[in-house]
C-alpha cells in the first residue's frame, strides 16, 4: 500500500496510510503473536474451568465474558503488611507488557530510517507526531479486537459462549459481585482499553526524553507497581478487573478511571507534540 | 534561492559541535564540505535541513527562517549518513512512496532518475536484496528525484564503483546546471574538488577556511 493523492488529502492522511502500512500491515507477526497470546489465555481458561467442572466445583461452561475476565482479572488487592507472598499476575502482565513492546520500537526506528525522509518532505513535524498517535490508537484497538476474537473463538470451540457472568466461576477467584453487572459489562472492555491507550501514549511521548528501552522499562515498572499498590493513580489498576468496584468494595470506579486515563492520554499527546516540535533528530 | 547561516552554533549536552558558523550558499553552485571525521560536517547538514535545532543563530532559506516560519526547507533532498528505505519495496516503489508526498514528479521522471544513477527501474529485486553500492545509488536518486532546490549529500560516492562515481558526478553537475544548491561532504579530496565550486573546510565545529575553485564555464569566478 503506497499512500497517494497527497495534494488532495494532505500529509496527515499520507502519514496515516504510511503508518498503517509500515506499522501494522508489515508488522503482522506482532499481531499474530497477540492472537496466540489470547488464544493461549482462552485455552488455559477453558481447560482450568473444565477440570473444575469435572470435579463438580462448577457446572457452567465459561462465557466469552468469563474468558475476558480471566485474561484481564489481574490480581486481588495486595496488602504489603500481610504475610502473603506477592504473586505477580503473570497473564495480565504478559498482555500489558506485550502492548508496551508493540509500541516501543516502531516510532523510533521510523525516525531513524526512512521516516526522516518522509518527515522532511512532509514539512510538518506535528503531522508526523499525530500520524504516530493515530497508529498507536489503531494498533491497540486492533490488539484488543484480535484478543476478543481469539478468546471468543476458543470459547465457542470449547462449547461455551455468550456474555453471561457466572457467579460460580467468579467465586473461584473470590470475586463477589457487589452490584448488578449492568453497565460494568461494557466497562470491563472499555477500562483496560483506555488504560492501554493512556499508558502507551505516555510511553511514546517519553521516547523524546529518554531512550525507548528506558520508557519501556518505566512502563513495566508502572505495571508492576500497579499490581503491588492499589491506587487509581497507578493506572495499571484500571486494567485489573478483580480490583473494580464491581468486585472489590472501595475498588476502581469507572468514571474517575476514565477521567484519569483520558487526561493522561491528552497530556501525553500534547507533551509529545510540544517536545517533537523542538526535538533534534540525529 | 539562497541559504544563509548566521552565527550558527549547536551544543549537545555541553559539547559545542558547531561554533559561530556564517555561510551563504547560492543557487547553481556545488559546495564541498571538507574536514576530519567528527568535525561537524554532518551536523551542519542536519541543521540546514531542519533535523537539528541550532542552539544559537539562524538558518535562512530564501528569506524564511527555519524553526520560525518553516520547519524544513520547502524543497530539499537529503542523503545524510546511510540511505534508509523500505526493505520490502523495490527501488522504484520506494521513490514513488516518497514522491507521493509532494506529487512534484511523475513515475516517468522517477524512472529517469533511477537510470541516471545506474539502477534499472524495472529491477524486481526488493531493497533488502540490494548491494551496498545499489543502496547508495538509490539514496542519491531519492535526494535528487524531485528536482529539489537544495540537495544535501553526505558521502554520496561511498561504496560506489568507478562507473557509479562517474554517473553520480554527471548527475550532480546536471543538477547544478538546473540551478540547485548542492552541498556535499566527502572524504575523497580529488572528487570533491572536481565537483565543487567552493570548498568549505571545517575543523572542530568551526569554519577553518573557504576557497573558490576555478571551473570551466563559471562566469563569476
Amino acid at each position: 500500500m503506497i499512500p497517494s493523492d497527497t495534494q488532495k488529502r494532505g500529509t496527515l492522511h499520507y502519514y496515516i496510510l504510511y503508518d498503517w502500512s509500515r506499522g501494522i500491515l508489515h508488522r503482522w507477526p506482532v499481531f499474530l503473536a497477540s492472537a496466540l497470546i489470547f488464544g493461549f489465555a482462552g485455552l488455559q481458561c477453558c481447560d482450568s474451568y473444565a477440570t473444575l467442572r469435572m470435579s463438580g466445583e462448577i457446572t457452567a461452561l465459561p462465557s466469552f465474558l468469563d474468558a475476558w475476565i480471566y485474561a484481564f482479572k489481574g490480581m486481588a488487592v495486595f496488602n504489603p503488611l500481610s504475610n502473603q507472598p506477592f504473586n505477580i499476575p503473570a497473564l495480565w502482565l504478559l498482555i500489558e507488557i506485550f502492548i508496551a513492546y508493540m509500541v516501543s520500537s516502531y516510532p523510533y526506528t521510523d525516525l531513524d530510517g526512512v521516516g526522516r525522509q518522509v518527515l522532511v518532505r512532509s514539512q510538518k513535524r506535528w503531522h508526523w507526531w499525530f500520524g504516530k498517535c493515530i497508529w498507536n490508537i489503531s494498533s491497540i484497538v486492533l490488539f484488543y479486537a484480535i484478543g476478543a476474537i481469539s478468546l471468543l473463538l476458543v470459547v465457542l470451540l470449547k462449547g461455551g459462549g455468550g456474555l453471561t457472568l457466572h457467579p460460580e466461576i467468579l467465586d473461584i477467584w473470590e470475586m463477589q459481585m457487589q452490584a448488578p453487572a449492568g453497565s460494568w459489562k461494557i466497562m470491563v472492555f472499555l477500562l483496560p482499553l483506555l488504560m492501554s491507550l493512556a499508558l502507551s501514549m505516555l510511553q511514546m511521548a517519553a521516547m523524546f526524553f529518554v531512550k525507548p528501552m528506558m520508557s519501556f522499562a518505566a512502563v513495566v515498572a508502572v505495571l508492576v507497581c500497579s499490581a503491588f499498590f492499589n491506587t487509581p493513580f497507578l493506572i495499571g489498576n484500571h486494567a485489573m478487573i478483580m480490583r473494580y468496584a464491581l468486585f472489590t468494595p472501595g475498588g476502581i470506579e469507572p468514571l474517575p478511571a476514565i477521567a484519569i486515563d483520558t487526561g493522561l492520554f491528552l497530556a501525553a499527546l500534547l507533551v509529545g507534540k510540544l517536545r517533537f516540535d523542538r526535538y533534534d533528530i540525529y | 534561492m539562497y541559504i544563509e547561516l548566521k552565527d550558527l552554533s549547536k551544543s549537545i549536552r555541553g559539547t559545542t559541535v558547531l561554533q559561530n558558523i556564517n555561510l551563504r550558499f547560492e543557487q547553481g553552485r556545488i559546495y564541498g564540505l571538507k574536514g576530519p571525521n567528527g568535525c561537524g560536517k554532518t551536523m551542519l547538514m542536519r541543521t540546514i535541513c531542519g533535523l537539528i535545532r541550532p542552539t544559537e543563530g539562524t538558518v535562512d532559506i530564501n528569506g524564511e527562517v527555519l524553526w520560525s516560519k518553516i520547519s524544513f526547507p520547502r524543497s530539499i533532498g537529503i542523503l545524510i549518513e546511510n540511505p534508509a528505505f523500505l526493505p520490502q519495496y523495490t527501488g522504484l516503489k520506494n521513490l514513488q512512496m516518497l514522491a507521493n508526498l509532494q506529487n512534484k514528479v511523475d513515475t516517468q521522471q522517477l524512472r529517469e532518475t533511477l537510470t541516471a544513477v545506474g539502477l534499472e527501474p524495472d529491477d524486481p529485486r526488493k531493497y533488502r536484496k540490494y548491494s551496498l553500492g545499489m543502496k547508495q545509488r538509490l539514496g542519491v536518486a531519492a535526494a535528487v528525484a524531485e528536482r529539489p532546490d537544495i540537495i544535501l549529500l553526505d558521502e554520496p560516492i561511498n561504496a560506489l564503483d568507478e562507473k557509479g562515481v562517474q554517473l553520480i558526478k554527471a548527475l550532480l553537475l546536471r543538477e547544478r546546471e538546473r540551478g540547485a544548491i548542492i552541498i556535499i561532504a566527502c572524504h575523497d579530496k580529488e572528487e570533491l574538488e572536481f565537483l565543487s565550486n567552493e570548498i568549505i573546510e571545517i575543523e572542530e565545529g568551526k569554519i577553518k577556511g573557504q576557497y573558490v575553485l576555478e571551473k570551466d564555464g563559471d562566469q563569476d569566478e
